[in-house]
C-alpha cells in the first residue's frame, strides 16, 4: 500500500493540484481520508475531490484541526491511499445514521459487528455533535461479545461555540449530519496505540449521581463543591473549566471494560451545582483526578516495534490540544519523524474511540489514538 | 496565598497540585484512621472469640495467634512469632501432618479441614481434642499470602458425644447394654454363626421373685435387687461375655465363641451363685431365683428375632416347669410347640377384639338355700366366635392372652358388653337379676386405670353396683394383694360384690378374707366332684362352707354334676351350686328368664 497526504492552504483547492497530488503513483487513488475544517467552502473542496478522483472512495469528517504528515494545520488534510492489490485489499464505508434521541437500531449493530470482526481493522468517523457516541460503542461492544477487533476513531470537531453546522462526517459529496461511517479494512492490518498520559495525583471517589455527561454528586458532595476542593487558590475558584484541563478525571472502575477511561470537563456549574463532561459518566465510577505523565504520542510512536507503518493516523483530543498549547505541534513533528516519515493524517476530536487497557471498545477524552496501516502481504 | 488570576498558568497548576497534595493526604490519613479502627476492631475480635485463630505468612511462619491459640498451644504470641508452624502445633494421635495441611492449602488455595478425632498437644504435653479448618489468605489481587488455622477445644464435646453414646446403649440402672445394643452385638454374632461357622450361645433369664420383691419392699428395693444381680451375673460371665438387661427384671447373655456345654457350665455356676445370694431390704430376706433359657446360635437361625424368640421360649420352658431352673431349647419340645402356638392365638386375639366377635354366655348359679332371694344368678362366661362360625372356649385362648398383654383389653370389653347387655334387657330384669358375676384376670387386678373404668362404665350407664359381683382366684388374689384391696375396697364401698374363685386350690388362707371384702367363696369343682364318694372332699366343702358363713360370706359349689351332689351340698349347707348339669352356659342376651332344674 502507498499513501500521502495533501496539505490543503485554505479555500478550495484546485482540480489540477489535486489531481497532481496522484501523479507518483500514476493512478486515481484507491480511497480517499479528509478532514476538513468546517467551514462554507466544505461542499466546493468535496466537489474539487470528485472532480479529481472520480473513482476513490471518498470519505471524512470536519475538525477544528488537522494533522497534515508533520504539521498542525487548521486548512485541512487530505490522505490518499493506493492498494497493491486491489483484488485483495478492499475498504468498505458503511454509513449508520442516528441521532441524540434515538441510536441506531440493534440490528444494525449487530450488523456492524459483524462486519468488524470479519475486517482486519475498523475506522469509526462520527458526527461529534449529534451522533449517540457513547450508546453506539457500548452496543457495539456488547454485539462484539468479547471479540476482541483493531477499532479506532474519533469525533468530529469544530470551534466553541458549537454551531448547526460544523463536527459532521461526509462520504463523498454528501455531508451527513448525526451519522456515524464505519471504514473497514480488508487485508490491511491496523494497529491502534492509545497514548495513557495521565496518572493518577488524588484519592479514589465515587460519582454517587450522574446522568450521561451530567454528573451532579461525588462522594454525596454537590459537584462543583468538590471540584473547589481542589481548583480553590487563594480563596477563589480557578477558572473553569479550564483550570480542570490539566487534572481530566480518570475512571477505574470498578466495572473493567470502564478502567482507564479518562474524563475531559466541559462545563463547571452547568446545570447548577453539577458539572458536564466530554463523555459519560456512571453512578457508582471510581474515579480520580488525573496529572500528566511522560507519556506522549511521540514517545509511543518511538518505542513502536518492527518496520514503520505504510499510513498512519492520529485522532487527538482537542482538550489535550489546549493544554499541551505549542507542544502539541512540536509532539506532531516527533510523531511524524518516529513513523520514518510514513503518511501521517489525523485531527483534533471531541472524543476518541480506542481500546482499554484490557482491549474492550471505549470511548475517550483527552488522549490520543494513533492508528498504524500496514498493507498485508500475501 | 495569591488568588488564581493573579497566577501564571504554572503557578497556577502548582497551587492546584497543593491542593491535590492536601486532599490526597487527608485522604492517606482517613483511610489510616479507618484502617486502624478496623485493624483493632479485628483483633478486639479475635481476642474475643472462642476459637483459636492462628495465622501464617506464605512461607508457613506464624504471624498471629489470639489469646485461646495462646491457650491451647501454650505458646505466647511474641514466642511464637516467626516460627514455623508444626513447632507450635503439634498434632498427636493422628496420622495427618499440619505441615502437609499448610502446604495443600497453600498450594491449592483452599480449605482443608482436619480429621476427626485429631487431637493437639500443648506445649506442657496437656492434650485437647480440637476440630480445625486451615484455609489461604489472599490478598486483593488473589494471590495467596499466608494461611489462618481457626481450631476450637472439643474435649468436653466428644466426652459428651461418647457419654451420650453410651448411655444410648446402656441401661441406666445397672449399666449394662440395653436391648437395642444388645440386638446390634446378636446380629453380628449371628452373621459370625452363619459365615465363619463360630458358635455362639445366648442365655434369657428372667427373675422369679422380683415382683415379690418390688411389691413387697417397693421400686427402690426392686432397683437394687437387679444392680446386685448384675454384679453376681458379670462376676460370673467372662470378660468376652456380653451381658445386657433387656427390660424389668429380664437379662440377657451372649457367650462369645462358647459352644453349648461350655455355656451351659458357666450358666449352671451363675445359677448357683444366685442360688446362695440372698437379698435382704431392711428386715426382710429373700432367696431368688431365675429361669433362665440357653440356646445356641447356629446358622439354623435367620434373623435376631427368630433367636429371641427361641431364647424366650426356652426361659418360659423353665417357668413351665416351675421355675429356677435352665432350660436349653428344643426346638421339637411340647413347651415350645405350645408356645409357638399361643403366638398365633395373639393375632386372632386381636382380630376377634377389633371385629367384636367374642360373645358373652352366662351360667346359671342356683340358689340352695331357701333363705336365698329369689331371681336371677348367673355367671358370665366368654366364648371367642371364628370367621367360619367355630366357637372357642377360653381355655384355647387366656393363656396367650395372658402371656402377650391383651387380657386387659378383653377383660374392658367383657365389663363393658356384660353392662351394656344388662341395661338393654327389658323390665323387670333388672329387678329380677340378683348376682351377675364377671371374672377378672390377675392382669386386670394389676391395673391402676381399671378401678377408673369400672367407675366409669358405672355411672355412665347407670347401672345398680349391687348386681354386680367380680370373680378373682383366690392365687391371684394372694399374688396382687395391695391391688386387689384397694380395688375391692373402691368398687365395695359402691355396692359391687366379689367372689374368691377355685377357693381351696391355692393357699387357702382364710386369713386373707378378713383384709378382703368378699362376698362369696367359689368353691374349686374337683372338691365337687366326688364330694358324694370322697369323705376328704365333703370334709373339704364343709370345712370351706362352715369358715365362710362364720366370716359373713356365702358359698356357690362349681361343678356340679347330678342331683347326688347337689343334695349332699345342700346337706352341708353350701348356698348355692354351679355347672354344667343344672344349666348349660346360653347366650347372656337370653338369659333375662333362665330355666331352672
Amino acid at each position: 500500500m502507498r499513501s500521502r497526504t495533501v496539505h490543503l492552504s485554505g479555500g478550495t483547492p484546485s482540480r489540477d493540484k489535486l489531481i497532481a497530488a496522484a501523479d507518483e503513483v500514476g493512478r486515481q487513488p484507491d480511497f480517499v481520508l479528509a478532514f476538513l475544517p468546517p467551514e462554507e467552502n466544505l461542499r466546493d473542496v468535496l466537489a474539487a475531490m470528485t472532480l479529481a478522483w472520480p473513482d476513490a472512495l471518498r470519505f471524512g469528517c470536519e475538525a477544528v484541526t488537522q494533522v497534515a504528515d508533520g504539521e498542525v494545520t487548521r486548512q485541512g488534510t487530505v490522505q490518499l491511499f493506493w492498494l497493491d492489490d486491489p483484488q485483495r485489499h478492499h475498504a468498505w464505508i458503511e454509513v449508520v445514521p442516528g441521532t441524540h434521541g434515538s441510536p441506531p437500531p440493534l440490528q444494525r449493530v449487530e450488523s456492524v459487528a459483524r462486519r468488524v470482526v470479519a475486517a482486519d481493522g475498523t475506522l469509526l468517523l462520527m458526527d461529534g455533535l449529534r451522533f449517540p457516541a457513547e450508546r453506539f460503542l457500548a452496543d457495539l461492544r456488547r454485539s462484539l461479545r468479547g471479540l476482541q477487533a483493531p477499532v479506532a476513531g474519533g469525533l468530529a470537531s469544530q470551534s466553541e461555540p458549537v454551531t448547526r453546522a460544523g463536527a459532521r462526517v461526509f462520504v463523498g459529496e454528501r455531508v451527513l449530519p448525526s451519522a456515524c461511517l464505519v471504514l473497514t479494512l480488508q487485508g490491511i492490518a491496523m494497529q491502534v496505540e492509545v497514548v495513557r498520559g495521565w496518572s493518577p495525583a488524588s484519592p479514589v471517589y465515587t460519582v454517587t449521581r450522574a446522568e450521561g455527561c451530567i454528573v451532579r454528586e461525588i462522594d454525596g458532595e454537590p459537584a462543583t463543591d468538590w471540584y473547589r476542593r481542589f481548583f480553590t487558590v487563594g480563596g477563589e475558584l480557578a477558572p473553569m473549566p479550564t483550570a480542570a484541563y490539566r487534572f481530566p478525571l480518570l475512571v477505574e472502575g470498578p466495572r473493567p471494560e470502564r478502567q482507564g477511561l479518562y474524563r475531559t470537563l466541559r462545563f463547571f456549574d452547568q446545570p447548577p451545582g453539577a458539572v458536564t463532561f466530554w463523555g459519560d459518566l456512571e453512578a457508582g465510577d471510581h474515579v480520580r483526578l488525573g496529572l500528566g505523565n511522560d507519556a506522549s504520542l511521540a514517545s509511543l510512536a518511538a518505542e513502536l516495534p518492527g518496520p514503520p507503518p505504510e499510513a498512519a493516523v492520529v485522532c487527538s483530543c482537542i482538550g489535550r490540544g489546549l493544554v499541551m498549547g505549542e507542544q502539541g505541534c512540536q509532539e506532531v513533528a516527533a510523531v511524524h519523524g518516529a513513523l520514518g516519515g510514513a503518511a501521517l493524517s489525523g485531527f483534533l476530536t471531541f472524543g476518541e474511540i480506542g481500546p482499554t487497557p484490557r482491549g474492550d471498545l471505549a470511548y475517550y477524552n483527552h488522549t490520543a489514538i494513533l492508528v498504524l496501516l500496514r498493507e498485508v502481504g500475501p | 496565598m495569591s488568588g488564581p488570576l493573579e497566577l501564571d498558568p504554572l503557578g497556577l497548576d502548582n497551587a492546584i497540585l497543593r491542593n491535590l497534595l492536601t486532599q490526597t493526604t487527608r485522604a492517606y490519613e482517613r483511610q489510616m484512621t479507618e484502617l486502624y479502627a478496623e485493624k483493632e476492631l479485628a483483633q478486639v475480635t479475635l481476642a474475643s472469640i472462642g476459637d483459636g485463630v492462628l495465622a501464617t505468612d506464605g512461607e508457613g511462619r506464624i504471624k498471629y495467634l489470639n489469646p485461646v491459640a495462646e491457650k491451647l498451644t501454650g505458646w505466647e504470641r511474641a514466642e511464637a512469632l516467626g516460627k514455623p508452624l508444626p513447632e507450635i502445633f503439634h498434632l498427636s494421635e493422628s496420622e495427618q501432618r499440619i505441615d502437609d495441611v499448610l502446604r495443600h492449602c497453600l498450594e491449592e488455595g483452599r480449605s482443608f479441614r482436619l480429621a476427626d478425632r485429631v487431637s493437639l498437644e500443648r506445649r506442657d504435653g496437656r492434650r485437647y481434642g480440637i476440630e480445625s479448618t486451615c484455609s489461604p489468605i489472599r490478598a486483593l489481587d488473589g494471590r495467596i499470602i499466608g494461611a489462618v488455622l481457626v481450631f476450637q477445644d472439643v474435649s468436653d464435646k466428644r466426652l459428651m458425644a461418647l457419654q451420650l453414646a453410651h448411655q444410648a446403649t446402656h441401661d441406666e440402672l445397672t449399666g449394662l447394654l440395653n436391648r437395642q445394643a444388645f440386638d446390634g452385638h446378636l446380629q453380628r454374632a449371628l452373621e459370625e454363626a452363619r459365615s465363619l461357622s463360630n458358635t455362639h450361645a445366648l442365655c434369657y433369664m428372667d427373675l422369679d421373685q422380683f415382683k415379690l420383691v418390688n411389691d413387697t419392699c417397693g421400686h427402690l428395693a426392686g432397683d437394687e435387687l437387679l444392680c446386685r444381680v448384675t454384679a453376681l451375673l458379670q462376676d460370673s460371665m467372662r470378660d468376652t461375655d456380653l451381658v445386657a438387661r433387656l427390660g424389668g427384671d429380664e437379662f440377657g447373655v451372649l457367650l462369645a465363641r462358647c459352644s453349648l456345654e461350655s455355656a451351659e457350665r458357666q450358666v449352671t455356676e451363675f445359677h448357683r451363685a444366685l442360688q446362695q445370694f440372698r437379698f435382704t431390704w431392711r428386715d426382710k430376706t429373700f432367696a431368688i431365683g431365675a429361669s433362665i433359657g440357653l440356646v445356641p446360635i447356629t446358622r439354623e437361625f435367620r434373623t435376631v428375632a427368630h433367636l429371641l424368640s427361641a431364647a424366650d421360649h426356652a426361659c418360659y420352658a423353665a417357668k413351665e416347669k416351675g421355675r429356677n431352673r435352665i432350660q436349653v431349647y428344643q426346638e421339637d419340645d411340647d413347651t415350645f410347640v405350645r408356645r409357638h402356638g399361643e403366638m398365633n392365638w395373639v393375632v386372632r386375639i386381636q382380630q376377634t377384639l377389633e371385629q367384636d366377635r367374642f360373645r358373652l354366655f352366662s351360667q346359671q348359679i342356683q340358689p340352695l338355700s331357701p333363705h336365698a332371694a329369689p331371681g336371677l344368678y348367673f355367671e358370665v362366661l366368654l366364648r371367642m366366635l371364628e370367621d367360619d362360625g367355630r366357637v372357642h372356649l377360653p381355655s384355647d385362648f387366656i393363656r396367650a392372652a395372658e402371656r402377650y398383654g391383651l387380657m386387659r383389653s378383653i377383660d374392658r370389653w367383657v365389663i363393658r358388653s356384660c353392662i351394656q347387655t344388662l341395661m338393654s334387657q327389658p323390665p323387670p330384669f333388672l329387678d329380677l337379676l340378683q348376682l351377675c358375676s364377671i371374672n377378672l384376670s390377675a392382669v386386670s387386678l394389676g391395673d391402676d386405670e381399671l378401678l377408673a373404668f369400672v367407675e366409669e362404665e358405672l355411672d355412665a350407664s347407670g347401672a345398680p353396683p349391687g348386681k354386680l359381683c367380680f370373680e378373682i382366684t383366690e392365687t391371684t388374689a394372694i399374688e396382687s394383694l395391695p391391688q386387689a384391696q384397694r380395688l375391692m375396697e373402691r368398687l365395695a364401698a359402691r355396692g359391687v360384690r366379689f367372689a374368691l374363685d377355685d377357693f381351696g386350690t391355692g393357699m387357702s388362707s382364710y386369713g386373707y378374707l378378713k383384709d378382703l371384702p368378699v362376698s362369696f367363696l367359689k368353691i374349686d369343682g374337683k372338691f365337687i366332684k366326688d364330694v358324694v364318694t370322697d369323705p376328704l372332699d365333703r370334709a373339704m366343702v364343709e370345712s370351706i362352707n362352715q369358715v365362710g358363713h362364720v366370716m359373713g360370706v356365702r358359698t356357690i359349689a362349681e361343678g356340679v354334676t347330678s342331683s347326688a351332689v347337689v343334695e349332699r351340698l345342700r346337706l352341708l349347707g353350701v348356698d348355692f351350686a354351679q355347672g354344667n348339669w343344672i344349666s348349660p352356659p346360653r347366650p347372656l342376651a337370653s338369659a333375662a328368664l333362665p330355666g331352672r332344674r
